[in-house]
């Protein structure tokens, strides 16, 4: 990884490029995995709504860390903006439950 | 003032400290019970501090309790070590004394 | 990875794989923890302080010393008082004392005027009063160690840009956590392991031992942190759930009793039954706080909020009682699973149900979280300076950074303090001079540091900080009546112990600037470039 740090614009541009995946992107993600959830879990409403807020931020920071792991940009920008747009996408298909 | 579950904690994790391989290579004790004697009294001073946390505590805070006083015993015992690691030797079966007294008469 | 390998070539690939992992998580701590350390140190200083906050309150205001009472008569009092300033305001709120807030705080809610077109009527200060008659209670003007408490999650920003960046921090950190452990493979073995005066080895046998000592403490706080504000953070589970999101609260936390004034009056019920009521449905659970919708109007309602001072869960019950003739109307539903676990995360994170014992430990254990954020700080520094060469512009920075957070900021605090002694009590807006006073000091005194040899700047900071906190017990003694010989003879607890925690931090902080002026006064590391490596030079040195 320390690698990626040095020297060339590319290096930087592909780090910013990484962490705004890591830090906006795993946001979107985690908070679209989390509501998806808590729309679809059958379970009560105010329930489902509350366990899918407090895990949140371990799905969040789960996220940032494989962010920066995996080396691959590509998967990573791949897998974790397909999670957000898929999972929003999915509850703007489903709409609101009460 | 509760604060057995502090010693017993300390005890124990003294017992645990003169267990590694570091400290009882580098503090060159004579006659320092065995590694296996070691752990077994931790593990049985621990136990003691758990059921004092839990019994002073309460069945909901004394987890808590337990958990972050474990914890604060560890600071001054690690501080001890690091100048004094003969220290360990003093002062665990002391803190142990005082707070397996501290439960006589509490029953 | 080869398909046909054998059993070992897989373990071979698998702790490739580990390394790999620990490798970039290694990493990502390092940066994680630099970009946000400065910020967190803030958090876990002021935040620990804040387990003190009603103390520090009470230490800020020495003119105020009341004698407990019950909470019944203590919602009396308030509620005659309240008769005669605001008969026909929209709300009361009123917040009983406890054993650590001596004082009850009332606030009162003005109708909105009928007419649209109105001014809306400014708001009223929350009020103090004598819990035992009533009468309001005058003390200087200051934030108290309500400052502390609030810069912990707001880093005085404006809303809602501190929350969010305390929260991105607070993420950090939490990344930081994990990945740490995973960093970290012999966490046991290293438990007991703290050697002094070997350089970055010193630096992180501490770091490791402030962060595992206390790792559990370190993991919840930074996680039931994000809970606290998990509304603001995320609140997209009710969005997807709810088109309104009140429906939402009302099926968690009860229907709010919202019934239009009539303009018939009635007399509103004496309150004190009802404070015995609501005890005895939450067997034996005390209300907090008592909001009064409608006062001597016929659709008055008393509503009473349970105590979170002798339980886990900090979201306690609510009973809505008639303000006519005090009947039980409805009450807050019992919290299912979900609720209750993040009731409880919240109360482990605020520590209100904490007696005396326990908030000690809650305090010495955001010591340690302090510690770890701090000694994590200066690992980072000493690890990437070069013995003889002149550091890169980056680690300079960051070494400037670490003196304003770790050596300044303590002295901001102190001089908050002090401030709040020295100031004249009647000088107007004299709580926001003071607060002001905090921040100029930690940043004028980062700045200073920063035109100073980097060892010398550590040893001064310091020794500044330190005799800031060693005065406080001495200016407390002359220009206030609770100096430590008359609160010591008196059983004044409260002042005993905050004379006793200040010498303790000057002391703290006097060993820190001891041990830095130590260190500069050996010939390693001049600006002419030593051919020595310093690392056995330092061992050298220090050897007994």
């Amino acid at each position: 990884m320390k690698g990626k740090m040095a020297g060339s614009s590319i290096a930087n541009g592909r780090m910013a490029a990484r962490a705004f995946t890591a830090i906006v992107g795993g946001y979107a993600a985690a908070a679209g995995f989390v509501s998806l959830l808590a729309r679809i879990a059958p379970v009560d409403r105010a329930e489902a709504t509350i366990w899918a807020m407090t895990l949140s931020f371990l799905v969040y920071a789960g996220l940032i860390l494989w962010a920066f792991h995996e080396i691959r940009l590509a998967r990573v920008a791949g897998t974790i903006w397909g999670l957000a747009f898929g999972t929003v996408g999915c509850l703007w298909l489903l709409g609101p439950a009460l | 003032m509760r604060l057995e579950p502090v010693l017993l904690s300390y005890a124990s994790l003294a017992c645990l400290a003169l267990s590694t391989h570091r400290l009882r290579r580098d503090a060159a004790f004579e006659r320092l019970p065995t590694v296996a004697t070691l752990r077994a009294s931790a593990v049985v001073l621990l136990v003691l501090a758990a059921w004092r946390a839990v019994h002073d505590f309460g069945p909901y805070q004394g987890p808590v309790a337990f958990i972050g006083m474990v914890s604060i015993a560890g600071l001054p015992l690690v501080l001890l070590l690091s100048r004094w690691p003969k220290g360990a030797l003093v002062t665990g079966p002391a803190t142990a004394a005082v707070g397996l007294g501290m439960l006589i008469p509490l029953g | 990875m080869p398909v046909a390998a054998g059993a070992g070539a897989v373990s071979k690939a698998a702790s490739n794989a580990a390394t790999g992992v620990r490798q970039s998580m290694a990493w990502i701590h390092g940066w994680l923890g630099l970009l946000a350390g400065w910020i967190l140190f803030a958090m876990f200083l002021t935040g620990t302080a804040s387990y003190f906050r009603p103390e520090i309150t009470r230490w800020m205001q020495p003119e105020i010393d009341l004698r407990p009472v019950t909470a019944a008569t203590a919602a009396d009092t308030a509620a005659a008082h309240l008769q005669k300033l605001a008969p026909t305001a929209e709300q009361w709120f009123i917040y009983l004392p406890d054993a650590r807030t001596t004082a009850t705080r009332i606030f009162i809610r003005e109708r909105p005027s009928p007419d649209p077109n109105a001014k809306p009527s400014p708001r009223r200060p929350e009020l103090r009063l004598d819990p035992a008659t009533g009468e309001e209670v005058t003390a200087r003007d200051t934030r108290g160690g309500e400052h502390f408490y609030r810069f912990h999650f707001q880093l005085q920003i404006p809303h809602p840009w501190g929350r969010w960046l305390a929260g991105l921090c607070a993420m950090a950190m939490l990344a930081a956590i994990i990945s740490g452990v995973i960093t970290h493979k012999r966490i046991f073995v290293d438990f007991f392991t703290l050697r002094w005066s070997k350089g970055q080895r010193s630096w992180l046998d501490a770091h490791n031992v402030s962060a595992v000592i206390a790792l559990p403490f370190h993991a919840m706080i930074t996680y039931t942190g994000l809970i606290t504000l998990v509304a603001m953070y995320m609140p997209w589970p009710i969005q997807a759930n709810y088109k309104d999101p009140a429906t939402f609260e009302t099926a968690v936390f009860g229907a709010e009793p919202d019934a239009e004034v009539t303009g018939r009056p009635a007399a509103l019920t004496p309150v004190a039954p009802l404070i015995a009521k609501a005890s005895e449905e939450w067997g034996g659970g005390r209300p907090a706080t008592m909001v009064v919708r409608n006062p001597n109007d016929a659709t008055a309602t008393i509503t009473l909020f349970q105590s979170a001072k002798d339980r886990l869960n900090a979201r306690g019950g609510s009973i809505v009682f008639s303000g006519v003739d005090g009947r039980r109307l409805s009450a807050s539903p019992p919290p299912g699973p979900a609720a209750e676990t993040s009731g409880v995360m919240l109360g482990l994170h605020m520590g209100s149900f904490a007696g005396p014992v326990l908030r000690w430990t809650y305090f010495l254990l955001g010591l340690a979280g302090t510690a770890m954020v701090g000694t994590g700080l200066m690992l980072w520094t000493v690890k990437r300076k070069r013995p003889g060469a002149e550091p890169l512009f980056g680690i300079r920075l960051a070494e400037r950074l670490n003196v304003g957070a770790i050596a300044c900021l303590p002295a901001g605090m102190a001089a908050f303090l002090l401030a709040n002694r020295l100031l004249p009590a009647t000088l107007p807006a004299r709580g926001d001079i003071e607060v002001s006073i905090m921040f100029w000091t930690w940043f004028g005194l980062a700045a200073l540091a920063c035109v100073r040899p980097i060892r010398r700047a550590w040893t001064e900071t310091l020794a500044i900080a330190a005799v800031a906190f060693l005065a406080l017990p001495l200016v407390n003694a002359l220009t206030t009546d609770r100096g430590f010989v008359r609160s010591f003879a008196n059983g004044d607890w409260l002042f005993v112990a905050f004379d006793l925690a200040m010498l303790a931090t000057g002391a703290l902080l006097g060993f820190g600037a001891w041990r830095t002026a130590q260190i500069s006064s050996r010939p390693v590391r001049k600006s002419r470039p030593a051919v020595r490596p310093a690392k056995p030079l330092r061992e050298a040195v220090d050897a007994p």
